[in-house]
């Protein structure tokens, strides 16, 4: 079941990334992607191999679930939430309330994996994935404005 | 998280092998043939593309094979996971070096695979990494053949949105 729910959601962000009006160029969004995707990868290794906080479960399906959700579906639904927040960067509060948006569905889904036992809480506290999920939309944020101030750069040098 | 479990001849392999690889970025580097960013794009890719690999098939349910002296995450597997990275930029270079079309993508392509397997060959020999559960040299190559597969339709998807060159002919 677990399979099926992360692969439909995988598949969905991907869609929903595609035709989606972007304020990214093609390079930055695949930027970002990769950023988050190293971050995403080295902190579930971390978390859940390494410290042991939590327990992910040793069935292929569910093992693949995880791997899509945390491959596909964290760092896409972060490049999306980051290509809304920017364009309506103009309009007061709404890109935090986008951010929120993501932070609140990235946190779902985590949920919905304990639910379907894929991952097991060992020593967590629901509060440190808020943070990290938080941490994400910033570090995305901060890797865009970084790439964009090379871009410009390059334009004043040529 | 431990630098690392110890420090013996195939860390020393691997310093070694990291030092001459961004050397010869740095040569390569010189001739600025892109723009910044897509350099640092193509750098980027190629490091991602290596943890993604490696902390899927190297390790978790699969864990086919050990990279350094343990299971665990070590500092070395970081320097490692670098050794990737200017991969991705050389892909890149010798792609519009060689002038590569539609008619030399597939050999193109094929012959960064046979490197991969070659890479990874001389890595078990040097013990940077160790094959387990009954994983082959040989089974890296559909791997290295969809990676470079997809690095090879990125750049042209790059190279048709933008001017990815410093000089309006990269040259």
């Amino acid at each position: 079941m677990g399979f099926v729910f992360y692969f439909f959601v995988s598949w969905l962000v991907t869609v929903l990334f595609t035709v989606m009006k972007k304020s990214l160029s093609f390079v930055e969004n695949i930027f970002v992607f990769l950023i988050i995707l190293i971050v995403s990868v080295n902190w579930s290794w971390i978390i859940f191999e390494e410290f042991k906080f939590l327990e992910l479960s040793r069935q292929p399906l569910d093992y693949t679930a995880f791997l899509m959700n945390r491959s596909i579906g964290i760092p896409l639904i972060i490049v999306i939430t980051l290509n809304a927040a920017v364009r309506s960067a103009n309009v007061k509060g709404k890109a935090y309330l986008y951010v929120g948006l993501s932070t609140v569905i990235l946190l779902g889904l985590k949920m919905i994996g304990n639910f379907l036992n894929i991952t097991k809480l060992n020593n967590w506290n629901t509060l440190y994935d808020v943070l990290y999920f938080i941490s994400l939309h910033l570090i995305a944020y901060f890797s865009l404005q970084m790439y964009r101030k090379l871009i410009k750069e390059e334009v004043t040098l040529l | 998280m431990k630098m690392w479990k110890q420090f013996d001849n195939n860390e020393i392999y691997l310093l070694i092998l990291l030092t001459f690889v961004f050397v010869v970025l740095f040569l390569v580097l010189r001739k600025k043939i892109f723009k910044p960013h897509i350099t640092l794009l193509s750098l980027v890719w190629g490091f991602t593309v290596g943890i993604l690999i490696e902390f899927t098939i190297g390790g978790g349910l699969l864990d086919f094979y050990r990279v350094n002296d343990s299971n665990s995450y070590e500092v070395t597997d970081v320097v490692y996971f670098l050794l990737f990275s200017p991969f991705g930029y050389f892909f890149f270079y010798f792609y519009h070096r060689f002038k590569i079309n539609k008619k030399k993508v597939i050999f193109y392509v094929f012959a960064w695979a046979i490197v991969g397997v070659g890479a990874h060959w001389l890595f078990t020999q040097l013990g940077i990494i160790n094959l387990q559960k009954g994983f082959r040299i040989a089974y890296s190559f559909p791997i290295f053949l969809v990676i470079q597969t997809l690095t090879a339709i990125l750049y042209e998807q790059i190279k048709y949105r933008e001017n990815i060159f410093q000089s309006p002919m990269g040259d």
